[in-house]
């Protein structure tokens, strides 16, 4: 799943492992998602999103557009 | 401008939490390690000089007892302290990882009995058939961490 982790992270000028130790996460669990090789939980999506003051879908795409997926 | 407890935490904390998480993995990391050296010593001590590794009866019952004892508290308990310290990319990877090998072991001692029944291959072995799902567990687990 495609997401703007990396981007907000960079926003805020912090590393993958500050980010990670803010959400109680290991470093390689930032870079998985960010890679786009792990989607995160919904607790842990929820915990993001809270973090980077947005909604879930701002901050992850699946695809869908208007009534179809990629 | 974001007002979670997280967004709000300051360089020591996070800093200070991410130390503390990897000192709790450490630690039950030690522990396991520990008794399982102490396990392997136990055996290795008492065992019969003569005997060979799959030898019956090679070490007295109360090391026996003993030694299963402290396998089955680090396992049980090791396991839930693990699980409890890790994060959920962990937990996925040991998930997948154990999955794995308990396929390995579900499949392959059927597979390896019809062949056996057939008189084609030797009679299943539980300790080749243990080793090869360990293996595959291991190799399943660096490869989902490290790809």
């Amino acid at each position: 799943m495609k997401n703007r982790l990396k981007v907000l992270r960079a926003e805020r000028d912090w590393s993958q492992a500050e980010l990670g130790a803010r959400l109680d996460v290991s470093r390689q669990a930032i870079n998985a998602i960010e890679t786009g090789k792990y989607d995160p939980s919904l607790p842990l999506a929820f915990r993001i999103a809270r973090l980077f003051d947005s909604r879930i879908e701002e901050i992850f795409d699946d695809g869908f557009k208007g009534g179809q997926h990629d | 401008m974001t007002g979670s407890r997280e967004a709000s935490m300051i360089e020591g904390d996070w800093q200070a939490r991410a130390q503390q998480r990897k000192r709790r993995l450490y630690i039950i990391i030690a522990i396991l390690f520990g008794m399982g050296l102490f396990s392997g010593f136990l055996v290795g001590f008492f065992e019969k000089d003569d005997s060979g590794l799959m030898a019956q009866g090679s070490i007295p019952p109360e090391i026996a007892i003993i030694t299963t004892v402290i396998f089955g508290i680090a396992i049980t308990f090791g396991a839930v302290r693990f699980h409890r310290s890790s994060d959920e990319l962990e937990r996925r990877n040991m998930l997948y990882a154990a999955a794995m090998a308990g396929n390995v072991a579900l499949a392959g001692y059927p597979t390896w009995f019809i062949l056996w029944k057939g008189g084609l291959v030797s009679e299943p072995d539980a300790l080749a058939l243990f080793g090869t799902a360990y293996l595959v567990h291991i190799t399943a687990y660096f490869w989902y961490k490290f790809r």
